[in-house]
């Protein structure tokens, strides 16, 4: 396999699919850079010009883009607060409240670092998990997958802050919206007043945008300053990289959990980032996440660009497409004459191993490419409100309008985006609302096939009870160690 | 508006929609009920618990002075977005965002009029450009179809 890798990498190497593995990650800077748009952008666009194409190009075209989808996307969710794609959410929650401190290179600087790491190491972890792929994805059986999303689920309780009440009322709330539109289990409708619009529900880049964008344009028009309180920018790339490395069990631990998440079809990439950052936050000492934490950048980032190695072992060895960006990679595979399966484990190695080295090299240059970048784009943190908002909105609302064409998506984008306004006023936590929309169809496609199948027999799967006690943990571990160390405290006082 | 009275008021009004969207889930089939009626029936439970604590600290600080908030001023500039879309709905993308740019930067942003017209042109230009170039839909208008 190592000399099937060498003469992949030979191949990867070649100066005609190296141009064109710089095409893919220009635009897939780009598509990042835009909010609202995402790898499944990317790949629709550039699926018409790979038909017929030598498949180490085409893939070398596609493999550049989607893999620095999720290093662009880094730009707006630290400068603006806003998700550049559903990949940079969690990114948000410390990136944001950097920038406002001035400390934008320093954080773009870790989040590029990281996730050119995280890249890197997805790229790892698919090569080492082709041989042992089959046996591990026919483990996941609903009840598993169930319990990975609640998993996903008890995230939104770590995030919940200071109130558990609105925390939980906050996820629900997500639940509930994401409970719109036909149901996994039958053709029925749900909530939909008879719009045609909400028969197959809202749809993600539409609430992200909504539940983190329209607040802060509304607050940075309100409190009439730019998003960098201070007046100059403090810190640069150089920084964030160092923060990185003196974190580097963080970024890997982080990367590793990207791409495990990202290996699970159906699970959905979207919470992979949020899974990271609860994770961190539950495991770095002194966690200040929230707040301007760095550590709060650098998992998420690790994670969400090693999701994209994960998610590619399912899609390629056995056609399961895990998101709708690799439903199309599936596509672009068939226009260039080849079938995933497992022959992408035999008559097609070299090229899968090639894929694995574009992923590789994609996030080497795409990061190297996007740091040099930061200095002038950072400087958007320094522009005031109200002369960067009427520029932003109507980048936003033709990026809420590209989810489905509809009209449907730009009025759902001010309704949303209103209720985020006020949870933002009266300090409900937004990120619960969002992790309970993308997990809500999962949770209940998983749950119903896992009743109707095995009754109530499913919860004795011992995969099923150690992911319970795992929730279980994580949810209670925090204040049972808080407590444990304040007796501890007092009884030395 | 005192924000602890506004919270009141979004909790209950969260708290009508939980026990509406459990109300109406019993009229859906086994199937598609037991999902939205779990979450309805668990999300009114908690809204009304934590609405009911919050009255309680409402009244307990009766005297005691709380944060108020904006009201007026973040409703004009969702005025500004809302405008904004009606016109999209009307006139098209482009002259809508020719306009609204000309009259936002005029008006809240304080820009000179040459400087408003300016950064319009360049927003319109790149708008142009990267929606050519990236294939990107743009809403359309009823009365001039584009």
């Amino acid at each position: 396999m190592i000399d099937s890798a060498l003469e992949a990498l030979r191949i990867v190497l070649d100066p005609s699919r190296i141009l064109f593995t710089c095409l893919g990650i220009g635009l897939g800077i780009v598509v990042g850079l835009l909010p609202g748009l995402g790898g499944t952008v990317g790949m629709s666009l550039l699926l018409p010009f790979i038909f017929g194409m030598d498949p180490f190009i085409g893939m070398a075209l596609l493999i550049g883009m989607v893999a620095v989808v999720h290093t662009g996307d880094t730009f707006p969710s630290v400068l603006l607060g806003i998700p550049g794609s559903s990949g940079s959410q969690a990114t948000i929650m410390d990136g944001f409240p950097l920038a406002k401190k001035g400390e934008a290179s320093r954080a773009m600087g870790a989040a590029l670092f990281c996730s050119m790491i995280g890249g890197i190491i997805g790229g790892v972890v698919l090569y080492l998990a082709i041989p042992f792929a089959a046996p591990l994805i026919t483990s996941f059986n609903s009840p598993v997958l169930f319990m990975l999303t609640m998993l996903g689920l008890s995230m939104a309780g770590l995030l919940a802050g200071d109130s558990p009440a609105k925390g939980a009322l906050s996820g629900l709330i997500g639940l509930m919206i994401g409970s719109i539109g036909s149901a996994p289990a039958i053709t029925e409708y749900r909530y939909t007043f008879d719009f045609l619009y909400l028969s197959n529900g809202l749809s993600l880049p539409v609430v992200a945008l909504a539940i983190f964008a329209f607040p802060i344009l509304i607050t940075m028009l309100t409190h009439k300053g730019s998003v960098a309180e201070a007046s100059q920018l403090k810190g640069g790339v150089l920084k964030g990289v160092g923060d990185a490395l003196k974190n580097k069990l963080l970024v890997f631990r982080s990367a590793v959990l990207g791409s495990l998440i990202g290996f699970i079809p159906g699970l959905g990439g979207s919470v992979v980032d949020w899974l990271a950052y609860g994770a961190g936050k539950k495991t770095v000492k002194n966690s200040k996440f929230g707040e301007g934490d760095i550590r709060g950048v650098i998992a998420p980032e690790s994670a969400n660009n090693a999701k994209e190695g994960g998610a590619l072992i399912p899609t390629l060895l056995f056609g399961i497409p895990g998101s709708g960006t690799t439903a199309i990679l599936l596509g672009g595979l068939i226009l260039m004459g080849l079938e995933a399966g497992p022959r992408m484990l035999t008559t097609e190695l070299p090229l899968t191993l090639s894929i694995v080295w574009t992923l590789v090299i994609a996030n080497i240059i795409g990061a190297i490419l996007c740091m040099t970048l930061v200095k002038p784009i950072a400087k958007l943190s320094l522009i005031p409100g109200e002369k960067l908002v009427p520029f932003l909105t109507i980048l936003l609302l033709i990026g809420a309008y590209q989810s489905n064409f509809a009209w449907g998506d730009i009025i759902a984008f001010i309704v949303i985006g209103l209720l985020g306004y006020i949870m933002t006023v009266l300090d409900w936590p937004r990120p619960p609302l969002l992790i309970g929309f993308v997990l809500a169809i999962s949770a209940e496609r998983y749950y119903w096939i896992s009743i109707e199948r095995y009754g109530w027999e499913w919860l004795s799967n011992p995969i099923v009870i150690t992911i319970g006690a795992l929730i279980v943990i994580l949810l209670t571990g925090g204040s049972i160690m808080k407590k444990i160390s304040s007796n501890l405290q007092n009884q030395e006082v | 508006m005192n924000k602890q009275t506004l919270n009141i008021i979004f909790t209950f009004c969260i708290f009508a929609a939980f026990v509406w969207a459990a109300v109406t889930a019993l009229t859906f089939s086994r199937l598609a009920q037991f999902f939205p009626l779990y979450v309805s029936i668990a999300g009114s439970v908690v809204s009304g618990i934590y609405l009911i604590t919050e009255i309680m600290k409402l009244i307990k600080r009766k005297n005691e002075a709380s944060h108020s908030v904006m009201i007026l001023k973040p409703l004009i500039y969702t005025g500004w977005v809302v405008g904004y879309v009606i016109s999209i709905f009307f006139f098209g993308l482009f002259i809508a965002s020719a306009a609204y740019l000309i009259a936002f930067l005029l008006i809240e942003s304080n820009f000179p009029l040459f400087k408003a017209f300016y950064s319009t042109g360049i927003a319109l230009f790149v708008m142009t450009v990267l929606s050519r170039l990236l294939d990107i839909a743009w809403p359309s208008s009823i009365l001039l179809g584009m």
